[in-house]
């Protein structure tokens, strides 16, 4: 694997059932740097997070994902973020009974593993005719064969250096422990929600970070605590690419680029400024200037239907 | 004591009768008991929708299957944790095969007045008792086939009774385990909570057998009273390997301000068929049901629920989760009825099924039968493939396709298993859960 921790996207074309939503992307983030992808509803942000943590259902035409010198187009989302890929979700799903100790212990596991060819498990079918027939010997409840097997191919980090790595995250980013004991995103706030995202993002101490919406549906107080938070993960080695159609929580971030994407496309880019004039005058001058037709979608979000 | 003949006969009840000395009005019912097993026909369980449905059982052979078989030199599986001293419940009792090989009380519940034994014994200790609560009006001889053999046939058992205020947090724990094939094995457990009393029983069903082997049949009763303010814990991992047909009736008699609490995990067996019922029969009674089951492989796992509600100002809440994969079958029919005077019910009941897979199949009705008029009922079903995006999410986290599947699966029981008492049973559990799902 190579050191070199770029991630470059050519010419990246994203179908979604068939529609093409992407046509033709073109980026090149570097560590220590943080980009901005500003864009309106429906411009597709979100299918482009979506795809470069390879959602199977987004489905990538042409063009490529090269990181770390090799091209990612056709891995799981697994072994991208085993890589050091991270998705902060605009919507994290809830796992009820599962615990954010549990679920973040076999992550980070993973994480420090790092990327590995899938392991071919074990055939216990045979087949016959078109029917499996099970060796039930093995797999039924009484049976101990197996579970040493799993003893042994799951070899976590022990339950003390997780709880001090777990720790020492906590109060970086002055979050309670209680949190940590709950189950994943289940009956969390939308706040809680999107500061567990940057806990998760802490722990696993990504290369290449990508923060889809973390400041939607969320007040000014909880916008300060996330952005504060990103902040306080920057580092020379970790990418950040905050993937947004507001700016607010840009007030709390130092930003290095930023790209505006327009129905599908990256249609202008510039530094910090270019954020702040589309803070003051919303999307419609770029279009003017460039000689884009506003979507229908479009021109009804900015008339305020 | 010897093993007896081969096959179901009276002679073998009878014989079985002997040798323990029992009293001239126990003979009678496991008479009753044979009688009503000649008359009764096997249940049908074939239903649902276009019938597709086949609930019947495979056919047992009476003949070959021994309802009498002795303990013999067989190991318990250690993976019991029988002396986990961590664990250490207030009592404990073992059933290897047809006997009862180990009986233990803490100082503390001996002292408090709490009798564990076994059923036969206690016959001879607490007859009255017995006589009044064993297959009376709990769980009837007569209420089916099975239930008729059991009378017939049943030995060994576990007696579990709480006087008048006592209570008792530490769990007590009971295990049947079998290790002979082409067993009958006629499981019984009564528990009598006396007024104000509390009480927690961890039951566990083990076997050692596999898929393929000869078959093994438990038709097990489970009894329990729960007293005027009393408070019972039921909690029973039911992992019987493959070869196992296990055929059990619980219920539980609620009285006045009663509450009754329900674990039932159903892992194993080959077919497995689950009749569970609480009546609530006092004003204020409360009933907590939590049903898990995990079917894989052909097994064929079958539930009846019946929530009862028979008096105003009662209330249940249940929950069964469930989880399909290979070519298992799972059937639910359960529902809440609230008899006509039964007021100000207050009950609800949830089926939440998951599939792993395409093949297999689940039938799952819930009903209602209410014939009050001021009361809230309520049923509501779920079933579905795990959710993709869920997968997505804990695969962006660096988690494999299967790893995040197991976790997701492994959650959806939690919220039930975290709930039995003992470390070790949850511990065991969630292995048994893992790997089913390998």
């Amino acid at each position: 694997m190579a050191d070199n921790n770029e991630l470059i996207i050519r010419d990246l074309h994203v179908n979604v059932e068939d529609k093409e939503i992407l046509h033709g992307i073109n980026l090149h983030i570097k560590p220590g740097e943080v980009h901005v992808i500003m864009g309106p509803n429906g411009s597709g942000k979100s299918t482009l997070s979506n795809a470069l943590m390879g959602h199977p259902r987004y489905k990538i035409t042409s063009g490529e994902l090269v990181y770390q010198g090799e091209v990612i187009n056709n891995l799981s989302p697994d072994r991208r973020a085993r890589r050091g890929i991270f998705l902060a979700f605009q919507n994290p799903l809830a796992v009820p009974g599962v615990t954010v100790t549990n679920f973040l212990r076999t992550a980070l596991t993973n994480r420090r593993k790092g990327d590995v060819a899938p392991e071919v498990r074990p055939q216990n079918l045979d087949v016959v005719g078109d029917r499996p027939v099970y060796e039930t010997k093995k797999a039924s409840v009484g049976g101990d064969g197996l579970l040493i097997d799993r003893k042994k191919r799951q070899t976590l980090i022990s339950p003390k250096e997780f709880r001090s790595i777990l720790k020492e995250k906590l109060n970086l980013l002055k979050m309670d422990e209680k949190f940590t004991k709950r189950y994943l995103n289940d009956g969390f706030s939308g706040g809680e929600k999107k500061r567990l995202e940057v806990l998760q993002m802490a722990v696993l101490e990504p290369r290449m970070a990508f923060l889809d919406e973390p400041d939607s549906g969320l007040d000014i107080d909880a916008i300060r605590i996330v952005g504060e938070g990103v902040n306080a993960l920057r580092g020379k080695e970790m990418a950040i690419v905050v993937i947004t159609h507001q700016q607010r929580i840009l007030s709390f971030l130092d930003v290095d680029y930023v790209h505006v994407l327009m129905q599908g496309k990256i249609v202008k880019e510039g530094g910090p400024e270019l954020s702040r004039q589309i803070e003051e005058k919303g999307y419609g001058w770029i279009r003017d200037e460039l000689g884009i037709q506003p979507t229908q979608e479009e021109t009804r979000e900015e008339v305020g239907v | 004591m010897p093993s007896l003949v081969q096959g179901f006969s009276w002679e073998a009840a009878q014989k079985l009768s002997e040798n323990q000395n029992e009293p001239e009005w126990l003979r009678e019912k496991r008479r009753a008991g044979w009688d009503a097993f000649l008359s009764l026909p096997t249940p049908d369980w074939t239903r649902g929708i276009r019938g597709w449905w086949n609930g019947t059982l495979k056919p047992l052979n009476f003949d070959e299957l021994a309802p009498f078989t002795p303990a013999g030199q067989g190991e318990l599986p250690a993976d019991l944790g029988l002396d986990n001293p961590n664990d250490a419940p207030a009592g404990l009792i073992v059933q290897h095969n047809s006997e009862t090989v180990r009986v233990e009380l803490s100082e503390e519940a001996r002292a408090k007045g709490v009798v564990l034994s076994s059923l036969a014994d206690a016959v001879k200790t607490h007859p009255e008792i017995v006589r009044e609560y064993f297959m009376t009006r709990c769980v009837p001889v007569d209420e089916d086939r099975f239930t008729a053999a059991h009378a017939a046939f049943w030995s060994a058992g576990v007696f579990l009774y709480v006087p008048k205020g006592v209570v008792v947090d530490q769990p007590f724990r009971s295990i049947f385990y079998t290790d002979q094939s082409q067993a009958a094995m006629f499981t019984h457990t009564l528990i009598v909570a006396e007024a104000n009393s509390k009480v927690r029983l961890i039951e566990e069903h083990r076997s050692n057998g596999h898929a393929g082997d000869p078959s093994v049949l438990d038709s097990g009763v489970t009894e329990i009273f729960v007293g005027e303010s009393a408070n019972v814990e039921y909690y029973n991992p039911q992992e019987y390997g493959e070869n196992v047909t296990s055929l059990a009736v619980k219920r539980s008699m609620v009285g006045k301000y009663g509450v009754q609490r329900w674990i039932i995990a159903t892992l194993g067996g080959d077919d497995s068929r689950l009749t569970l019922e609480s009546v609530l029969e006092g004003e204020g009674a409360h009933a907590e049901t939590t049903g898990l089951a995990f079917p894989i492989h052909k097994q064929h796992f079958d539930t009846q629920f019946r929530q009862l509600h028979t008096v105003p100002h009662t209330t249940a809440n249940t929950v069964f989760k469930e989880v399909l994969n290979d070519d298992a079958q799972l059937g639910f029919r359960g529902g809440i009825r609230t008899l006509k005077k039964a007021q100000f019910t207050d009950s609800f009941l949830q089926v939440h099924t998951l599939y792993l897979n395409d093949a297999s199949k689940a039938d799952i009705l819930p009903f209602l039968d209410v014939d009050a008029n001021d009361v809230r009922c309520a049923h509501g079903a779920t079933t579905g493939m795990i959710d993709k995006d869920q997968i997505f999410y804990l695969q962006s986290r660096g988690l494999s396709h299967s790893e995040a599947e197991e976790m997701i699966v492994a959650g959806f029981f939690e919220e039930g298993i975290q709930r039995i008492p003992l470390e070790s049973v949850q511990e065991r559990l969630r292995e048994s859960i893992l790997v089913k799902l390998d």
